[in-house]
Formats: C-alpha cells, structure tokens, sequence
C-alpha cells in the first residue's frame, strides 16, 4: 500500500473481496452522473481494517431530477433496487431533504450503500480533498485520511468509530498532516455548538 | 530471521480491540497487500449469501 499525499492517491494492490467488487460496480454507475465519494466505515475496510458493516456510506454531488432518474433508471438495470422507496419522485424527495436513501443488489437488503447529499460545509468539503484509491481492478473516491479520523474521533465518537480512526492513523502515522486534523476538529466543535 | 511481534493483552474488551487494531495494522505493514488482504477476505466475504458469485 503507497500513499502519495501531495497526489492525494493511494496504490493498493490487495486482492478484491465482494464488498470492494460490488462498490466498484456501484460507484462505476455513480460517476457517469455525479461526483461521488465514500465516507465513514468501509473507508477503513479498504485499508484492512478487518470488520464487516452493512453499509457503505456515500456522498454524492447535488445533481437535478433529470440526472438523477437516468442514475436511477441505470441502477435499476444493473440489479439495484432502493430500499426505501420503489417511486423514485420520492427518493429524490427524501435526497432534497437531506435523507440517504440505500441502494442494494436485487433480492439483498445487506450490504447496501447508502447515498446522500452533503448538507453542510463540513460535508461539502469531502469533494475539495478526496483521495483515489487505485486498485488493479479500477479506482474509487474516499474522504481525506485526515477528514475521516477527524470526524470519528471528534465528531462520531462510538467504539467502532475510534477504531475505525486508530486504523486509520495507525497505518499512515507518518504521512498523516496532523494541522488539518486539528483544523477539522475546530470545524466540528463550532457546528456541535 | 523475523522476530514474531506478539500483542499486548487489553485491561478490558475495548482496549484489546484497539491493542488488536495496532497489531493488525503492523502485519498490514510488514506484508504484502495480497497477503493480509486475503485473510480480511475470508471475514469480508463471509457475510455475502454463499450462492452468490
């Protein structure tokens, strides 16, 4: 695993398990229609972290209602149902209003990814500092390192999510620009006020 | 030879898992992607129905 931060890229050429396959099929449909990037747990199950989860958590770049029927209408044909609503008026409705609505392979409920707009700055800078990771098999947009142990030490702060953000830290601790943690986490203290 | 790192035990079941974090991450660094990954796999995989491809 090579972490180039100035490239904001990480090479990794770890073998594929399910869940990275499907989130590759998955984030292939998204992009044709909008920028994308995945937060929160699988970030860190794509570095190693060895755990399951249910979801994989997804924000996507505002998109119009045109736009978003042609994402759903693809979605639909490769095998992905929405488990919230099967009107899709309706899901772009809970998306305007700040919902996630989860996606799924046909006939699964588990796992699912669960996409959403960003509401606030905070979440909007997800798309200024994303990293690519590159697989052999294609590529995929994850929050900053630094972005994700900022907001699960300081802002999710369950079990799971400091772990989550040990692994995280752990792994590039030498990399890491701990003056933007710092700067995130000033960030997060004033929208918790 | 490689000395074999061992794992400090945890007080209580949080902080063994974050002592658990810390060993893993170090058997991330000393190996090859193909390899930790494939043992991550088998817990990963798992949790897909087994007829699936």
């Amino acid at each position: 695993m090579e972490y180039i931060p100035f490239k904001r890229q990480i090479t990794l050429n770890r073998e594929l398990n399910k869940l990275d396959e499907l989130t590759l099929i998955f984030t292939q449909i998204l992009k044709k229609y909008t920028g994308y990037v995945i937060i929160s747990g699988y970030v860190s199950i794509l570095l190693g972290r060895a755990r399951a989860t249910e979801d994989i958590d997804v924000f996507i770049k505002k998109l119009d209602k045109k736009k978003f029927f042609e994402l759903w209408a693809e979605l639909e044909n490769k095998n992905f149902w929405c488990l919230n609503t099967d009107d899709v008026d309706e899901a772009y409705a809970y998306l305007i209003e700040g919902l996630g609505i989860r996606f799924a392979e046909k006939k699964n409920s588990i796992p699912n990814f669960e996409v959403k707009f960003s509401k606030n700055l905070l979440e909007q800078k997800n798309f200024e500092d994303f990293i690519k990771v590159k697989l052999k098999q294609g590529e995929v947009n994850i929050s900053s390192l630094e972005r994700q142990i900022a907001i699960k030490k300081y802002y999710l702060k369950s079990e799971k999510d400091i772990e989550d953000a040990l692994h995280i830290e752990e792994l590039f601790k030498d990399k890491l620009d701990y003056s933007k943690i710092n700067k995130i986490k000033s960030e997060i203290s004033i929208i918790l006020k | 030879m490689n000395k074999t790192k061992f794992m400090k035990p945890g007080k209580n079941n949080f902080e063994d898992r974050l002592n658990f974090i810390k060993f893993w991450v170090q058997q991330i660094k000393d190996s090859k992607d193909e390899e930790w990954s494939k043992q991550q796999n088998i817990l990963i995989n798992s949790q897909f129905p087994k007829n699936k491809n």
